[in-house]
């Protein structure tokens, strides 16, 4: 739990630090601010938008903390290091950079000019907010980096193994099917039926298409062999989901619920994709690029076993070789 | 299910693929109904001949364990295949038990016969 309030705290910092920044200039500028701010500028610089003194606070707080808020609350909810989503928490520190520096620049020429309708906001401002967010937002990228995805939460037990012979190769394959998308297939495809029947809309066609997909795909063949993982559908070959064994770090397997994951069918997730049919047995597959990858299929540990062996076997071999 | 064949092994690779399929049917891993790979399939994951992946399951039919239909696969057949399969493989290891005695086909079948005989 720590660790998610850490990294809200990260992920939510530029946004609160600069709205403390901009309420700082605001204060110290106070005196010299008109009753109204110009808030809005032509492409020449001139002012053409026009906002009274009071609203400014409200405005700067709700533009600022707000986003802090629900980054905060995502990080909160998010199981993954930002070290593997280091280019949204760059965007997020980015973004505040350049919104407190937009605040401020837009307060000091208020307070430099006589009357509001006078104010000019020169356009070197939008280059300097535009290098201050890259700026702000590379040291986003540094700080997300030191939340490594691999060495704090995915480094449990080294993985099973199988005991394999030098000569024997081995096969691990299932079928898994899914009740869920079978019957959501059904349905569709009967609803599209129904409907080709009943009316002339044109949707009845894409209705029965993505049916009978769902359908289709409702029960897949998952194969660990000396190749890869590989998913298809239980009936032909292709079309075909491979992950190559030099793309996998290392296999785990455990009890998943479908929601858990993302819902059912294909769900991508930050840092994550997920091949779920059902709640129950699944098989995590580490890839080497800090990711995952999770399809739900019974006997899962079997698979991992033989996913860490045979991984380990083109390890010592491609070793060997070279 | 989990196949497993030693390509340095003497016995033919098809019985290999046959004995595997026979003992996860006669441990319950493969229940009656259920679909085996596609030859083909098995074969590239195997990195075997097609035909010896075939040889296998043919076998495996002869002994009415699956039924092999063009076009449906191979698929478990719904007929005791569980105790089917125990029984094959005690029968396996008859004939090997009888082979290291140094026993002759004709002896091993008259001592079955008379088992067979006595009831």
């Amino acid at each position: 739990m720590t660790r998610a309030w850490r990294r809200a705290g990260v992920v939510a910092l530029p946004f609160v630090l600069a709205w403390a920044a901009v309420l700082a200039v605001y204060a110290a500028l106070r005196d010299r601010l008109p009753d109204r701010l110009a808030t809005h500028f032509g492409p020449g610089g001139q002012a053409d938008g026009f906002t009274g003194l009071g609203a400014f606070l409200p405005v700067v707080t709700t533009l600022l903390l707000l986003p802090g808020l629900i980054v905060a609350v995502v990080a909160l909810r998010s199981r993954t290091a930002l070290g593997a989503q280091r280019g949204l928490v760059a965007i997020g520190y980015g973004t505040a950079a350049m919104l407190g520096y937009a605040h401020i620049a837009m307060l000091w020429v208020n307070a430099s000019a006589a009357r509001a309708a006078d104010v000019t906001f020169p356009l070197w401002h939008l280059a300097l907010s535009l290098a201050a967010a890259g700026a702000v937002g590379w040291a986003g990228w540094l700080l997300a980096g030191r939340d490594a995805a691999p060495a704090d939460e995915t480094d449990e037990a080294a993985g099973p193994r199988l005991p394999l012979a030098k000569g024997e190769a081995a096969v691990w394959t299932r079928t898994v099917g899914s009740p869920v998308l079978a019957v959501l297939g059904a349905g569709t495809t009967l609803l599209g039926v129904v409907l080709a029947v009943a009316t002339d809309t044109g949707a009845e066609t894409a209705l029965i298409v993505i049916g009978l997909i769902s359908a289709a795909l409702s029960r897949c063949r998952v194969t660990v062999d000396r190749r890869g993982l590989s998913v298809a559908p239980w009936f032909a070959p292709r079309p075909r989901l491979r992950i190559s064994l030099g793309r996998i770090k290392e296999a785990t397997s455990r009890e998943a619920r479908a929601l858990s994951l993302g819902g059912w069918g294909y769900r991508i997730q930050p840092g994550r994709s997920a091949l779920v049919l059902r709640s129950g047995d699944a098989l995590f597959l580490r890839l080497v690029t800090g990711k995952e990858f999770v399809v739900t299929v019974d006997d899962a540990a079997t698979a991992a076993a033989l996913v860490n062996t045979l991984v380990e076997r083109g390890g010592t071999a491609a070793g060997a070789r070279g | 299910m989990l196949f497993r064949v030693d390509l340095g092994s003497p016995v033919p690779l098809g019985d290999q693929i046959a004995a595997t399929v026979r003992g996860a049917i006669a441990d319950g891993t493969l229940r009656p109904g259920e679909r085996l790979p596609a030859a083909r399939a098995l074969a590239d994951s195997l990195g075997v001949n097609v035909h010896t992946v075939l040889r296998g399951y043919q076998r495996l039919r002869e002994e009415d364990l699956i039924d092999l239909r063009r076009g449906r696969g191979a698929v478990v057949t719904g007929e005791q295949p569980t105790a089917r399969a125990r029984l094959l493989e005690g029968v396996q290891n008859l004939v090997e038990e009888a082979r290291a005695l140094g026993l002759s086909d004709e002896e091993v079948l008259t001592l079955v016969r008379t088992r067979l005989a006595g009831g």
